[in-house]
């Protein structure tokens, strides 16, 4: 049986660069394999938890504030997200990506793969425009999450 | 020797509100404490100005995403009495039993995600569910049961749009709502697991002589109407409200401190129901009541979990008998007949009484809004609680303080419940 797949773009599209996990979904859409679901959300941790269930590969985008220059891809196997990463929350969401995660991952519901895309961010408040940087990484991410789709479409 | 301590939980930014913990004592005698929250729904009454009674349910659905249908059902209460709208009852009945998937849902959100951490001594529910990973997955499989009623009804569970005035837009029919049966048995067996489960927590001896506020109705536990009724006598109909309580502003908080005028702060929510309606709840979840070693008389804020699970019982029986005795009503919606007006409406959200009250013009435009949410009455009691419990555990180290303090807000079930979570923590010696 072939992997389901899936990619969701996390973030408040009217929270500056926190948006940015939902536009690389929109820069995706017509460009994956048709079997590739592509969703959007922004973070619920109970969403996320849900969505593990469904699928057997799953790539989660958001954006991260970690102190790196804006703009820069960040990769991390969902298992094993930095613990300095985990600390800081991996998203604007203060409630976030990583409790998901680490809820999922103590209940055993992770699906076979999964894996973050984050995108650093700069500029997190309300009714704030995307940055430059940022909006300049939203093909980089989109690379990356193809190129990630087709390395999981070759080892099934 | 340090002679003043200051314990400070800072502000953290989040979407649903925000939240700041400031406690300073000198010596033992704890000489200030201040809970900040600038208070979201407060924007809300500006909004709702100008805006059609239609717009009304899905603009306040907004407010909150754990408790969407508290507010769309104070809101509807409050314009249906200001047009004089009598619904039927299968209106009232199906109104009740998507409120009551509100409960289920919000009540096991609390329970096992942000509360039971905190009596078990985990950090967070992910550390919790290493160790309980079948009690957190029970709590999960109870919210989502929760939120499928909520969805079934009201066509999604966050934010739902099936909701009006004069009824709903759409309403199930027997057939659909017996699909939830089977779910809700389930659910039933899990909150009585629920239940057992949080008695045997260790509970911290603190109790408070609150004044005690909750709706209460002639024959149901109350949640869509009844009358405000207080342990110290107070029975109003609800329309009276304003003439009983009162709204402060206080130099520390952008949030309003709500007070019963001539007395002082009051509490709403879980114990302030179980205390006024026990007799009201159906005789099994009064015998597991009983069996939990829970009366109506308890004064103790850190129990107020094991009524939150004894509510959760109650929600899922109630649905049980709702679904049960459900006939679809002749129309899903009677016709509105705007007419200027001022409407007011209280139903019990899952943290307690929620008010709202609307002046409406003769073509149903709201000219004035007013929400008064559980969390802002409770401000001021738990400010007084955190104020009590300090100066009784004052000789606790710091951090433990603190963890006691968090807890204690906790078991408000406020809306920063979660952000406190994340707070982070500085103490200051001088």
């Amino acid at each position: 049986m072939p992997r389901r797949r899936g990619v969701i773009g996390l973030g408040n599209p009217d929270r500056g660069d926190d948006s940015v996990g939902i536009l690389v979904i929109r820069a995706l859409r017509g460009r994956v394999p048709e079997d590739v679901a592509l969703l959007e959300d922004t973070g619920a941790p109970l969403f996320v938890l849900e969505q593990f269930q469904k699928f057997d590969a799953l790539i989660l985008v958001d954006a991260v504030h970690s102190g790196s220059p804006p703009g820069t891809i960040h990769g991390f196997d969902g298992r094993q997200i930095p613990r300095e990463v985990r600390a800081r929350t991996i998203s604007s969401h203060g409630v976030g990506v990583h409790d998901a995660l680490g809820l999922g991952e103590a209940l055993g519901l992770l699906p076979e793969i999964v894996r973050v895309v984050g995108i650093e961010g700069n500029e997190f408040d309300f009714g704030a425009a995307l940055t430059p940087e940022v909006e300049g990484a939203i093909e980089r991410a989109v690379a990356n999450v193809l190129e990630q789709l087709s390395e999981i479409e070759e080892v099934s | 020797m340090s002679q003043t301590r200051t314990i400070k939980v800072d502000t953290l930014a989040r979407v649903e509100g925000e939240g700041s913990l400031y406690v300073r004592f000198s010596g033992s005698h704890v000489s200030e404490v201040k809970l900040r929250i600038p208070e979201p729904p407060r924007l809300f009454e500006g909004i709702l100005e100008g805006r059609s009674y239609e717009e009304l349910p899905d603009i306040v659905a907004r407010i909150c995403g754990i408790c969407p249908i508290a507010h769309q059902m104070s809101a509807i209460n409050a314009v249906e009495q200001a047009f004089g709208v009598a619904v039927h009852p299968s209106i009232r009945a199906l109104r009740r039993l998507f409120y009551c998937g509100e409960w289920i849902e919000s009540h096991a959100l609390h329970i096992y995600l942000l509360h039971a951490p905190d009596y078990l001594g985990y950090e967070d529910a992910i550390l919790l569910a290493r160790d309980h990973k079948a009690r957190v997955e029970a709590g999960l499989k109870l919210k989502k049961i929760g939120n499928d009623l909520m969805a079934l009804l009201g066509g999604r569970e966050i934010h739902p749009v099936s909701a009006c005035v004069g009824g709903f837009y759409k309403v199930p029919t027997a057939a659909d709502l017996r699909k939830m049966r089977g779910p809700l048995e389930e659910a039933l067996d899990l909150a009585v697991e629920t239940a057992r489960f949080v008695a045997g927590f260790e509970i911290p001896d603190f109790e408070q002589p609150y004044e005690f506020v909750a709706l209460r109705h002639q024959t149901e536990y109350a949640i869509n109407d009844g009358r405000v009724v207080s342990s110290k006598g107070l029975d109003i109909a609800v329309d009276q409200y304003l003439d009983h309580f009162v709204e402060r502003q206080v130099s520390h908080s952008h949030a309003l401190h709500s007070s019963i005028r001539g007395r002082g702060s009051y509490l709403v929510g879980p114990l302030a129901r179980f205390h006024l309606n026990f007799d009201r709840l159906p005789d099994s979840v009064r015998g597991l009541a009983n069996e939990l070693g829970m009366t109506p008389e308890c004064c103790n804020p850190f129990k107020g979990i094991i009524i939150r699970a004894l509510e959760t019982v109650f929600a899922c029986e109630e649905c049980l008998r709702l679904i049960d005795e459900y006939e679809p009503p002749p129309a899903p919606r009677v016709e509105v007949h705007p007419r200027a007006a001022v409407g007011q409406g209280c139903t019990e959200a899952p943290r307690g009484l929620l008010y709202h009250r609307y002046e409406l013009d003769e073509n149903g435009i709201i000219r004035t809004a007013r929400i008064i949410p559980p969390t802002a009455q409770s401000l001021k009691r738990m400010e007084e609680d955190l104020y009590f419990l300090v100066g009784k555990m004052a000789a606790l180290p710091t951090p433990e303080l603190t963890h006691r303090c968090e807890q204690a807000i906790r078991n408000y079930d406020p809306c920063i419940s979660c952000a406190t979570h994340y707070l982070q923590v500085t103490v200051e010696r001088e």
